[in-house]
């Protein structure tokens, strides 16, 4: 194959195999959840010596949303970073002046019906039922929302 | 304009690619696993070999480290957790060099095909890089937030996708450029040198 015919192909090849990559991220990383149905939800936050708690019926169906909506019906406020493609989620890092950071090593975790979250809170849809838990803690997992 | 090419030394040559990685790193900073710092470490292992091998991502990673951990991440990690999770990214690094020199060092010509080789191993290093960065990721970091190794891999798996495309993207435009600067040299403003009577200009 003459060297003007590869780099053609090459070129073909590469721009396909990122087309192909970015797909993959399309279909790993849903695009977070625009609307839902009402659904009934308590959101507790515990942070170092206060509780706030928080019950709708809502169409802000996901973590976040909710979190949003407490903070303008409540007056609490909250600080998050955005994190854009691919991820398109948050990262909450404040809740009524408690910044993540602030003691050491201890950060914003929540938990939906006594299981810690894995996903970020945009794309954590809420169920009819559920109970989000906020907890400023040094540390995740399981065990923190027991 | 008539332009001379200049042969860039080793060292120059390493320069550029210190420089390109640091700054590179540093502007993609807000675009997580986007950088050019594993296709560069692939680069000093491929063009370069020998103790640049090391000298080449410890360096891209040490200067732009410094940067990131005085400035824009200052108090976010405890030391222990950066030390460790260096150790695991710098070592990943130069693993990819020495990858790079093993698979691309007798393939070093101006031809399509090394492009597309050298593109085409960028992918499995890439994987391998990610593979070692996230069990040092889940040791030092993960059981801050209480998390399996398993579940740290599969929360892997978009970032890796990502580290793919980034490879992907830089892979051909750094390697033909840095391959060219090493096999043509640097073509600077300036008359070409007499050249020396008796003698082909191609010999």
């Amino acid at each position: 194959m003459r060297e003007r015919t590869q780099a053609a192909v090459f070129v073909a090849a590469w721009l396909a195999s990122m087309a192909a990559v970015v797909a993959a991220v399309g279909v790993v990383v849903p695009a977070p959840p625009i609307a839902s149905s009402e659904v009934r939800v308590t959101m507790v936050i515990e942070g170092p010596g206060w509780t706030i708690e928080y019950d709708a019926s809502t169409t802000n169906g996901t973590a976040f949303l909710l979190m949003k909506e407490a903070s303008a019906n409540l007056g609490v406020d909250f600080d998050y970073v955005a994190y854009g493609w691919p991820y398109d989620d948050v990262l909450i890092t404040s809740i009524n002046g408690t910044r993540s950071g602030d003691v050491s090593g201890y950060d914003w975790h929540y938990c939906v019906n006594g299981r810690y979250a894995t996903l970020g809170a945009l794309h954590q849809v809420l169920a009819n039922g559920d109970v989000v838990r906020w907890l400023y803690a040094p540390g995740g997992g399981s065990e923190l929302c027991r | 304009m008539t332009f001379r090419v200049r042969n860039l030394a080793k060292p120059h040559l390493a320069l550029v690619m210190i420089t390109v990685g640091v700054i590179g790193r540093i502007l993609l900073a807000g675009a997580a696993n986007i950088e050019p710092v594993l296709v560069l470490s692939m680069l000093a292992g491929a063009l370069l070999g020998s103790y640049y091998t090391i000298v080449v991502p410890v360096a891209i990673m040490g200067l732009s480290d410094l940067y990131f951990y005085l400035g824009p991440y200052s108090g976010q990690y405890s030391t222990f957790a950066i030390l460790g999770l260096a150790a695991f990214v710098y070592s990943g690094f130069v693993f990819v060099a020495a990858m790079g020199g093993f698979a691309m060092r007798r393939r070093l010509v101006w031809r399509t095909k090394t492009i597309a080789i050298f593109t085409a191993i960028s992918v499995p290093l890439t994987v391998a890089f990610d593979v070692w960065t996230a069990f040092g990721d889940w040791l030092f970091l993960g059981s801050r937030f209480g998390l399996t190794l398993q579940e740290v891999y599969v929360m892997q798996i978009p970032f890796t996708l990502i580290h793919i495309l980034s490879s992907l993207l830089f892979a051909p435009i750094l390697g033909t450029t840095l391959l060219a600067l090493h096999l043509h040299g640097l073509p600077t403003p300036g008359t070409a040198p007499t050249e020396t009577p008796g003698r082909a200009p191609d010999e």
